[in-house]
């Protein structure tokens, strides 16, 4: 996992706002995504301020237009951002409440992730793209036909947005050309809209695509230029291409304006080349930081409809945070920092992937950007962070205590729940577990630490099962994936505990699968009588260990 | 099988085939395999793979399509038509691809003789006194040929050959 280097984190994490300004918006990217949502701010009594380079003709004259300007640095949270731009007249700090991101990403031809060089007739899809638009013609044509082939995601990324330029690069081509269009692909994302619609009627107008599962076309220069050599995936006759023009797809990347943006997230390396993840949990303009939001191409909707109904979300999401005067009203309250135990090592800062902690000269959570996932107190290596339970429950570890066998319990399995996933399955599931196990649900599975699942093991559980969200399906980005490496590492304090690791399951869910909550309980170390109590099972190992002398001391586990 | 070139194929085979009545939906193909998994023919004979034979008319093998003989295996039971998400239709594809078949003289000889054999009895079995005596001793009237409908029906077909373009 990637996590911004430390000097952005001392530069960008700011104190926490005293006040909230929950009217003044900064809107970063000048383009007309920029300029629609500037103005719908503008209408809706936002004070909204625009860095782009674009005239401004159409723009309501209460917009303060920031020309030639560079975002240096922002830090802060919702309701108080502090934005430093840069321009030649000098430098000036402004203060937001909210943070729009409209820039699209930068865009980049994978020529090299191919291995193949530019030429006449291998062209990157941005310079197709600009010949038509000139209405220069791309290539010559050499026959009677022109074989036109596309890559598109051929290295195992696709993404609706390039998939849509394509589109749009072979209906430019077939309207000057009587054009064969071939698609070379590895799997076709029509997740954007209407785009299901324009993949069949490419079909239709008699587009070929190649869906390669394995091994992909091998690209050999002949004399005619690049020859591609491929097995057809659905016939298995091997195939050979001579393309009169082969375009080549792009990577994207978030545009250098956006830096000071992503570092304020730290989450944004596990998502880029958007600020969000492409995931259920992130289905609008919200980022992972409160307060800040990302829309239109900066999120990867390119095309018209999708932007208006961007630029309407981001209205009704800003509309809301303002008048629910977010933060004022949050129970129960974020994390709390011991300032005896913290030892600033901003293990927090880098890792909350929401942006929450704040650092001037102690970490502390921002009550309205904190969404208790828990990540903190868990990675804390100076377990100076405690995250106060729900009114009305428990803290973790005394639920662990109360509902393990030493505590005079009943219940043999501790299974640690996701809020989000595991526990709804297991309601849908209803209760196929039995009366072995106790639920404990945590409000995501990053909450869980080393901690929590040797405590349940020395509170006399036979077994410990901890299910969080499938990975990209995570609300907190990575949560689920720090879980699973402290599980890796619990089992390995197990084994040396001579306690099978077996008896450590961890998996992941989804909240509409409760036939898969059925597998994972009813799973071999977690049949009721799969198990023997530990202590039991150790004696007995001993009493062998005895009888034969010590040998074999590594070899046998208990359980 | 030798590579196959594509430069060298023929991209207008799909389009002709499509301007066939009943060929219009071949194009919409997106190679699910629903309509192999319901074939009783492919299910007992692997040439006839309904996907692949779209792939084939696609990509433009025009002569492997139309010289081989499996696609005068189809059945026409119309269970690929049942199954298809994208109502390509393959059974009606399948005709438009016999009809091309027959215009660029691509028949196999055992359907040639069963024409003959429409146009000079009306029926694919020819009767004669044999069947009908037996008919007789069982009390069953006997059968009388009317091959004049079908000289009719094939004599235009020659009048007037499928357009060959």
């Amino acid at each position: 996992m990637n996590v911004p280097a430390l000097e952005s984190v001392f530069l960008n994490s700011g104190p926490l706002p005293r006040r909230r300004e929950l009217r003044r918006v900064l809107v970063l990217g000048g383009d007309a995504t920029g300029r629609a949502v500037a103005t719908r701010l503008t209408q809706e009594g936002f004070e909204v301020l625009l860095l782009g380079d674009e005239p401004r003709e159409d723009l309501p004259d209460s917009v303060a237009v920031f020309r030639d300007t560079v975002l240096q640095e922002v830090h802060g949270f919702v309701g108080g951002f502090d934005a430093h731009l840069s321009r030649a007249a000098g430098c000036s700090k402004e203060q937001v409440g909210f943070i729009v991101a409209a820039a699209p990403p930068e865009t980049f031809p994978k020529f090299d992730r191919y291995g193949l060089n530019s030429s006449e007739r291998v062209m990157s899809l941005s310079e197709v793209e600009a010949k038509l638009a000139a209405e220069a013609p791309p290539v010559e044509a050499r026959g009677e036909w022109l074989h036109v082939a596309f890559l598109c995601g051929l290295d195992g990324g696709s993404d609706p947005a390039t998939f849509a330029r394509v589109l749009d690069a072979m209906d430019g081509l077939r309207s000057r050309y009587r054009a064969q269009p071939y698609v070379f692909t590895r799997q076709v994302n029509v997740a954007a809209w209407g785009l299901e619609r324009r993949y069949r009627e490419s079909r239709e107008e008699g587009a070929l695509y190649f869906k390669f599962d394995g091994t992909g076309p091998v690209f050999e220069e002949g004399p005619e230029g690049v020859v591609m050599i491929f097995n057809d995936p659905l016939l298995g006759i091997e195939m050979e291409l001579s393309p009169d023009l082969l375009v080549v797809d792009e990577r994207m990347r978030p545009p250098a304006s956006l830096k000071p943006i992503l570092d304020l997230i730290p989450s944004s390396a596990a998502t880029s080349p958007f600020l969000q993840p492409e995931s259920t949990r992130f289905p609008g303009v919200a980022t992972a930081k409160a307060g800040i939001f990302s829309l239109g191409p900066a999120r990867g909707n390119f095309g018209p409809q999708s932007v208006s109904c961007d630029v309407d979300a981001t209205v009704v999401a800003m509309k809301t945070a303002a008048q629910d005067q977010i933060g004022e009203r949050l129970l129960p309250g974020p994390p709390e920092v011991d300032p005896a135990r913290c030892t600033i090592c901003l293990t927090c800062v880098r890792l909350c992937p929401h942006g929450a902690m704040s650092f001037p000269n102690r970490a502390e959570a921002d009550p309205a950007s904190c969404v208790r996932c828990g990540i903190c107190a868990a990675e804390c290596p100076a377990k100076a962070i405690h995250l106060p339970p729900p009114a009305g429950e428990l803290d973790l570890d005394t639920r662990i205590v109360e509902s393990t066998p030493a505590s005079g319990g009943s219940k043999k399995i501790v299974a640690f729940l996701c809020a989000r996933s595991a526990a709804h399955a297991m309601e849908t599931a209803g209760s196929q577990f039995g009366s072995n196990l106790v639920p404990l649900i945590v409000p995501c599975a990053g909450t869980l630490d080393l901690g929590h699942i040797m405590k349940a093991f020395q509170e006399g559980a036979e077994g410990v099962l901890a299910v969080g969200c499938h990975p990209g399906n995570c609300a907190s980005i990575y949560g689920t994936v720090l879980a699973s490496e402290r599980a890796a590492r619990a089992k390995i304090l197990l084994e040396e505990a001579r306690i099978d690791p077996d008896r450590l399951v961890f998996t992941t869910l989804a909240s509409n699968t409760a036939p898969d909550w059925a597998d994972t309980t009813s799973c071999a170390p977690f049949s009721p009588i799969g198990l023997r109590p530990i202590r039991q099972a150790l004696q007995s190992r001993w009493r062998a260990l005895r009888e034969i002398g010590g040998r074999g001391l590594d070899t046998g586990r208990a359980g | 099988m030798t590579r196959v070139k594509l430069n060298e194929l023929d991209p207008s085979f799909k389009d002709r085939v499509a301007a066939q009545p009943g060929g219009e939906g071949i194009r919409a193909c997106f190679a699910c395999k629903a309509c192999t998994s319901a074939c009783p023919i492919e299910a007992i004979d692997k040439r006839y793979d309904p996907r692949k034979i779209i792939r084939m008319a696609l990509l433009g093998m025009k002569k492997e399509v139309l010289e081989s003989d499996f696609i005068w295996l189809c059945s026409s039971c119309y269970g690929c038509h049942e199954v298809c998400p994208q109502n390509v239709r393959f059974t009606e594809v399948m005709f438009a691809i016999k009809n091309l078949a027959v215009s660029e003289a691509c028949v196999p000889p055992g359907l040639m003789a069963q024409k003959t054999l429409l146009r000079e009895h009306g029926r694919l079995y020819e009767i004669t006194d044999f069947e009908n005596e037996k008919r007789g001793k069982l009390g069953l009237p006997p059968i009388v040929e009317h091959p004049e409908h079908y000289d009719e029906l094939l004599k235009d077909e020659e009048a007037a050959p499928a357009q060959s373009d």
